[in-house]
């Protein structure tokens, strides 16, 4: 009896472990198969386009906003030629986009005539465009979502004079150029008018002009400020690029606390630089937001058939006060 | 489970090699099948680049043969267009135009599309140019080769996206393949061993009945019957074979039991039969020796000897002294006496028989003195004498003579009595020798005759060829001799 237990016994191990290995051939089959990811059909196709000679961590936050919010309302939000296997400049994009016939496009406004013709063009063709960060003034463009440049200016013109207080420095905006048109040279009227409108002998506010389209132009010059005898009191830059080159610099060529400086963007780097009192504000809004936005204005405006003109954004100033908050709010995200 | 325990074992052994064989099938099957997807899988996996090669040479094509129609406005070029368009068409339907969350089939979506315009924009320029419009011509014309150059880009991109994933698949395919190749082996493998492994369980279960009764029957042929029945539960040929071993092992205990009980009877009866003979001789004895009334005959005769003596007659005394001792022989305890007793038994009988017949019987005793104490049966020679003198010389003229001779022959005495008297027929000697000579005996005068002799002497002595009668003819004579076993020491040899 114990014999005919231990036989059975032994067939039925025999029996489970042969199952078991033909189990694990079907599995073997089946991971050697692409695995596709579920395939999702959306309802719409827009195209987001940026300057692809700068596709900084900001872009990459307003395309983020932009995509998530666009699968939540099943829209799909292609950073249109960034897996191209060349550069394309943003107009050449534009136009690759509207012959592609997406259903709606987001790109980073200028003022170009180039520019203007294109997004006519596209709503010609049915294409609704909503410009970002950077207007295209007297387009056919839908909305402009983002911080008026000049607004932005009179932010950083308020600070300014927060920290400056009752002392006037030297003051110098750091404007970059490459960046077509990017409306820097609108936030430093904002910031020049905020601060002559209120003190009456700041006649002067200095600018330093960086092309951040050649590769280390924006490092050159600002190489050549920091190793000058006398460095402004006060140092603003406009944009991620020519805040990350600044603090990367003045760390660099031991410049720390030279000069005061205010950057833009909320980059972890940035913020761990504020943190570290190597800057003393930075100037952002919700990049995030941003892109939520402006697949919301598209949305709205296929749905209503019309949209606001401008959808603000909000500025915010990060100084030493608050960073730590949003360096947790960052943490928080990334581990989300 | 019991259906197939119960089952023929033809059928069984089929059912198992039917199901060995299917499951070598399903297995070959599944690793056939399994091999056989991953190698088309392989070959697919180019095929992606492949179909967009073709699909850059149709929109080549197309570019070629608006060009060539734009250069030289003839029909063939305008048919070669309307052609490679049609083509450019068809294929273009079968790329994907659905945004759908995967990077290839978006650059797929952006071709197809570019692909629309590029068609639209080539039409309106090869209408312009056949209406000789030049500068709408030239305008769509630039725009055509903007678009043919962004479809060209994307066309490239995807196919070295999907290269490179592609590329990574074939790998990862490869490997699994090489894999499944070593997982396909040892599932067969497996199945080999699962499949002898049921095969030799199930060959097993049906031969240990089979090894359990050959024990059984080595053991009954060993004699042991009260060896434990073989049990078998199933009812195939096996079983059968069990059972009938089973039912033949109860059969042999029982007719074992039945013989036992039939032999214990038969000693029994035997035993009976042995007490009822020994009683019977017991009986027989003590009744022929009882024939005779000795002791009042025996005292008259003492007497009668006395009064002989008395009145001094010698003669009468002698007489009546033999009378009185041949009578008193069968006072004696007959159921054992000595030769010696039986001879001198014959002389006082032959000493009678001479008075009455006037000494006409002549007596010639021949002894070997040694064996006269020889134990034997009383009255055995006397009636053996008694016969040859009543049928054998009492009728005839010649010289009656009776020769009484005792001697040795190794482990018996023989004792020959022989008269030369008118002989016996051999008839009549085979009759006395079956025991049926009872008719004559009744003729004896003391009644014990020599059928009594013979039954008696085979009781005793337990011996059928005891006792021997020869008559060479008529007149001639009769011999009868006994050879009664003798051990030397005066015991019988019975």
């Amino acid at each position: 009896m114990k014999h005919r237990i231990v036989w059975q016994a032994g067939l039925l191990l025999f029996f489970l472990l042969f199952m078991g290995l033909i189990g694990y051939s079907i599995v073997l089959q089946k991971s050697a198969r692409e695995q596709s990811a579920e395939l999702h059909v959306y309802s719409k196709h827009y195209a987001f386009i940026s300057d692809t000679g700068y596709s900084g961590e900001m872009w990459q936050e307003i395309y983020s906003g932009a995509k998530e919010y666009g699968e939540e309302n099943d829209i799909m939000v292609e950073w249109f030629g960034i897996h191209l296997v060349e550069d394309y400049s943003k107009s050449e994009l534009m136009k690759m986009a509207i012959e592609a016939g997406v259903d709606g496009i987001i790109v980073q406004g200028d003022d170009s005539s180039i520019m203007n013709d294109l997004v006519n063009e596209a709503d010609r063709k049915g294409i609704p465009v909503v410009t970002v960060w950077q207007d295209c003034y007297g387009s056919y463009r839908k909305s402009f979502v983002g911080m008026s440049s000049y607004n932005l200016g009179q932010e950083y013109g308020n600070y300014l004079l927060q920290i400056e207080g009752n002392a006037q420095g030297s003051l110098l905006v750091i404007i970059n150029t490459g960046n077509e048109d990017s409306g820097e040279k609108l936030v430093y009227t904002g910031i020049r008018e905020t601060l002559t409108g209120i003190t009456a002998d700041r006649s002067r506010v200095d600018t330093l002009i960086v092309d951040g389209s050649e590769h280390y132009g924006i490092e050159e010059s600002i190489r050549t400020l920091l190793l000058e005898d006398s460095i402004p009191d006060i140092i603003v830059c406009l944009d991620e690029q020519t805040t990350n080159t600044m603090i990367r610099l003045m760390v660099d060529y031991n410049k720390v606390g030279a000069a005061k400086v205010v950057g833009f963007y909320d980059s972890q780097e940035i913020l761990g630089a504020v943190q570290g009192e190597l800057i003393c504000a930075t100037l952002s809004s919700d990049c995030h937001q941003m892109g939520e936005k402006c697949v919301a204005a598209l949305m709205d405006y296929e749905t209503n058939g019309y949209v606001s003109e401008y959808v603000p954004v909000e500025v915010k100033i990060i100084s030493k006060e608050n960073v730590d908050e949003y360096l947790f709010q960052q943490e928080e995200e990334s581990h989300e | 489970m019991n259906r197939f325990r119960n089952m023929s074992i033809w059928k069984k052994v089929n059912i198992l090699v039917i199901t060995c064989g299917v499951l070598l099938f399903a297995v070959y099957l599944l690793v056939w099948g399994n091999v056989n997807h991953m190698v088309q899988e392989i070959d697919r996996v180019y095929g992606s680049n492949v179909s967009l090669n073709g699909l850059q040479s149709e929109i080549d094509a197309v570019q070629t043969s608006m060009e060539e129609y734009l250069n030289t406005r003839n029909s063939i070029a305008m048919e070669a267009y309307y052609t490679a368009v049609e083509q450019l068409e068809n294929t273009r339907q079968s790329l994907n135009d659905k945004p759908i969350n995967s990077e290839s089939k978006m650059m797929e979506k952006n071709i197809r599309g570019l692909i629309d315009s590029y068609l639209r924009a080539a039409d309106v320029t090869v209408e312009a140019r056949r209406a000789r419009n030049v500068e709408k011509y030239r305008e769509g014309y630039e725009e055509v080769s903007n678009i043919y150059s962004y479809i060209r880009i994307c066309i490239y991109t995807l196919n070295n996206a999907q290269f490179q994933n592609n590329a990574t698949q074939y790998n990862v395919l490869l490997k699994t393949l090489h894999y499944s190749e070593v997982t396909n082996v040892v599932i067969i493998v497996m199945l080999i061993l699962f499949e002898l492994f049921l095969l030799s369980y199930m060959v097993r279960r049906i031969t240990s009945p089979l090894v359990e009764l050959s024990k059984a029957a080595n053991e009954v042929a060993d004699g042991n019957f009260d060896v434990q029945m073989v049990s078998s539960g199933a009812m195939d040929e096996v079983g059968i074979v069990i059972r009938a071993f089973n039912k033949m092992l109860e059969s042999i205990r029982r007719y074992i039991v039945e013989l036992k009980e039939s032999n214990e009877l038969q000693v029994r009866l035997r035993e009976k039969e042995h007490e009822m003979e020994t009683s019977l001789k017991d009986a027989k004895l003590k009744y022929l020796q009882a024939q005779i009334h000795p002791h009042f005959l025996f005292n008259c005769l003492n007497a009668g000897a006395q009064l002989s003596m008395l009145e001094n007659a010698p003669k009468t005394y002698e007489y009546t002294q033999n009378m009185a001792e041949f009578f008193r022989y069968n006072l004696k305890n007959m159921d054992e006496v000595t030769l010696q007793d039986e001879l001198d038994l014959i002389d006082h009988y032959i000493y009678i028989l001479n008075v009455r017949f006037a000494g006409e019987i002549h007596y010639e005793k021949i002894v070997d003195e040694t064996v006269t104490d020889l134990r034997m049966p009383g009255m055995i020679l006397e009636p053996i004498v008694e016969n040859a003198v009543n049928y054998g010389i009492s009728g005839i003229d010649r010289e009656k003579k009776i020769t009484l001779e005792v001697s040795r022959l190794d482990d018996m005495v023989s004792v020959s009595i022989r008269d030369n008297g008118v002989g016996i027929e051999q008839e009549h000697i085979d009759s006395i020798m079956r025991g049926e000579g009872s008719k004559s005996d009744s003729k004896s005068s003391n009644g014990v005759g020599l059928v009594n002799v013979i039954n008696r002497l085979k009781l005793y002595y337990n011996i059928e060829e005891i006792m021997f009668i020869n008559s060479l003819g008529h007149n001639v004579g009769t011999e009868v001799m006994l050879c009664l076993p003798y051990n030397g020491d005066g015991q019988t040899g019975r």
